[in-house]
């Protein structure tokens, strides 16, 4: 009996077409920016975390747990003493897929004329450059540790805006001075080899990065700020992370969003912005289907009495007219859903090419990404809009009074 | 014979902004089991709210209503509802039938409110649509219909249900002269065999000859 009513609120709203299709194309169209929308930041999510763990952070992070609540006095004071027993710990566990050591430092870089302050990265090269080869744009020269007639030279790759200030080319040398571990100043001699861009011009005017083994000889310390775990994928984060909480007592285990503060932010900024477009979506569809509703069930008013005359209760009326939004809501969704899919599509094929995000140098390409959540999210959204956008014009039909409604012109 | 209704002093008056006009004044009315009543007057004169009120669809505001010896409360609607999807058929002036729905569905809407089977459903509905002589046309919408064959359609609507009472206003104000007479008699026939009381405003007198009993209504009270 349900779908003999069903079929009365298809054939209602089959009524009038037009004002259906304007309605349903309102709907059509907030489906697709929502899933446009939502795809699009699901993509910038992706690519943000990506950009994250590959450029900075990797999976998980190990320290010292001082290090991260006390201000170190000296380099590396709070640092991680005998790493590659740590390291093998680590790299025992199955969805790991390497771990390696990283020494953070500054200090001051100079020509010979000029100095300019640096923050630097020592690194294991080539199991950093299986992390970061995918975010570092190398411009000129190679990666650290390429050179293999040059294995024990100490070498130093320089951001793009360093080598400018400094006037450095490939193969000149240059001078790193830091304190050491016990307060003493230390220079070296370093060799330019690679001249790179890290995508973030603030970087690229202070960055550098030197062999593990370059550092601490600078440094004169065998230890190193922290340790970075890589995975084999990024879902598996939370639960290596505990399984590390349980292997490493005394360490300090910290997920990589947990330290890249800028991803919060732009997640935060990000789902601030969708929420507010779901909102206005929200209200423009109830606006469109509130109007339609109301509009449809003026001139049915004749029509609601004479249903309600012969026996038709309050409660049905107002669930035939829900119904009749709710067909329009299912049509509607299902038409958005359908080209978003072909959207999404025609987007990811074409290539087309954001300009730079804030803070960053380099374009990315547009790309929505196709998530199931937000699809179903969508869907659902759109339905119960349509039929909220209904409730109050139903519930007015369903208390007019007979005797007016069939009197109604 | 059974009383199917019975109304004791009713009266009905509407406002208009401050002035109040009565509709209805100290109406007494008895129709019995069966009855083919005419309620004539000219326009204006109570028969449209008389209508109402035996069907249950306005509310007298003064007076009581016994429908089949009870007395009906206006309290709560679910029951009145009830009342009128159960023992009230309605026939209106201008046929009222659902325009998306064709003369089966139309037929077939009161019984969807009901408990019937959609075996027993369809089995009822083509036997009113025979009764009407429009089984031939039962996929037809409305617009697709003459005026006569539309007023048959309500009048099939109107007693699929198997109504006690069936309520016609003016149900040949639309009609031409011989459509009328044919709904009428077709009325009258179905009156006869379903032993139902069919009571219908007119103020055709050509109709009015029809009816088995005449209640005249002037000014809000009845004259006879």
């Amino acid at each position: 009996m349900k779908t003999k009513f069903l079929k009365l609120a298809f054939k209602n709203v089959t009524r009038n077409m037009r004002r259906t299709l304007i309605t349903s194309m309102i709907m059509v169209f907030g489906c697709i920016a929502l899933i446009l929308a939502g795809g699009f930041i699901k993509y910038s999510f992706w690519g943000l975390s990506e950009t994250s763990i590959r450029g900075r952070y990797g999976h998980l992070q190990v320290f010292q747990p001082e290090s991260l609540e006390k201000e170190e006095d000296m380099p590396l004071q709070y640092g991680i003493s005998r790493p590659d027993s740590l390291i093998r710990v680590i790299g025992k566990l199955d969805e790991v897929r390497f771990a390696m050591s990283r020494i953070s430092f500054m200090g001051l870089i100079s020509n010979g004329d000029k100095s300019v302050a640096f923050m630097g990265r020592a690194v294991n090269p080539e199991k950093e450059q299986k992390l970061t080869g995918f975010s570092m744009k190398m411009e000129t020269g190679h990666h650290l540790g390429e050179d293999v007639f040059a294995q024990n030279e100490d070498e130093v790759i320089l951001a793009k805006g360093v080598a400018k200030s400094l006037k450095a080319e490939i193969g000149d040398y240059l001078t790193v001075m830091t304190t050491t571990t016990t307060g003493i100043l230390n220079a070296m001699d370093v060799k330019v080899v690679g001249i790179f861009s890290t995508g973030v011009p603030e970087m690229d005017v202070r960055f550098l990065s030197v062999k593990l083994s370059t550092a601490q000889t600078l440094l004169n310390s065998e230890r190193v700020s922290n340790i970075i775990v890589v995975l084999n994928e990024t879902d598996s984060t939370d639960k290596v992370a505990a399984q590390l909480s349980e292997h490493l007592s005394g360490f300090a285990i910290k997920k990589w969003h947990e330290l890249a503060t800028f991803y919060r932010a732009v997640v935060k900024l990000y789902n601030a912005i969708f929420t507010f477009l779901g909102i206005l979506i929200f209200i423009v569809v109830l606006l469109a289907t509130s109007n339609t509703m109301m509009m449809s069930i003026f001139e049915r008013t004749k029509e609601i009495g004479t249903l309600m005359a012969i026996g038709t209760s309050e409660k049905r009326v107002l669930a035939n007219f829900l119904m009749e939004g709710l067909v329009i809501g299912l049509l509607a969704s299902a038409t958005g859903l359908l080209l978003s899919l072909v959207l999404s599509f025609v987007i990811n094929q074409s290539g087309i090419m954001m300009p730079p995000p804030p803070g960053s140098t380099t374009g990315f390409p547009l790309n929505v990404h196709y998530v199931g959540k937000i699809y179903l999210g969508t869907f659902i959204f759109m339905l119960l809009t349509a039929v909220l956008s209904t409730l109050i014009p139903a519930f007015k039909a369903s208390r007019k009074r007979i005797v007016d409604a069939l009197g109604h012109i | 014979m059974k009383k199917r209704l019975e109304f004791e002093n009713i009266c009905k008056t509407y406002s208009l902004g401050e002035v109040l006009i009565p509709a209805l004044r100290d109406v007494n009315l008895s129709i019995a089991e069966g009855e083919f009543v005419a309620i004539s007057g000219p326009s204006g004169s109570g028969k449209t709210t008389l209508l109402n009120l035996i069907g249950l669809i306005d509310k007298p505001t003064s007076g009581t209503i016994r429908f089949e010896e009870n007395i009906i409360s206006y309290n709560g609607s679910s029951k009145l509802h009830r009342l009128r999807q159960a023992r009230i058929g309605f026939i209106f002036q201008s046929f009222n039938l659902i325009p998306v729905l064709n003369a089966f569905e139309n037929v077939e809407y009161p019984l969807l409110l009901t408990t019937v089977s959609a075996q027993q459903r369809k089995k009822r509905v083509e036997e009113m649509l025979d009764e009407v002589g429009l089984l031939s046309l039962r996929a037809h919408k409305p617009r697709e219909l003459s005026g006569g064959q539309r007023q048959r359609v309500a009048i099939a609507r109107a007693l699929v249900h198997q109504p006690k009472i069936v309520l016609a206003d003016e149900p040949s104000a639309n009609l031409d002269t011989q459509t009328a007479q044919d709904i009428l008699q077709l009325m009258e026939k179905l009156n006869r065999e379903e032993n139902v009381s069919f009571i219908f405003s007119t103020h055709d007198p050509q109709i009015v000859k029809i009816a088995k009993r005449v209640v005249n209504i002037r000014d809000g009270r009845i004259s006879n």
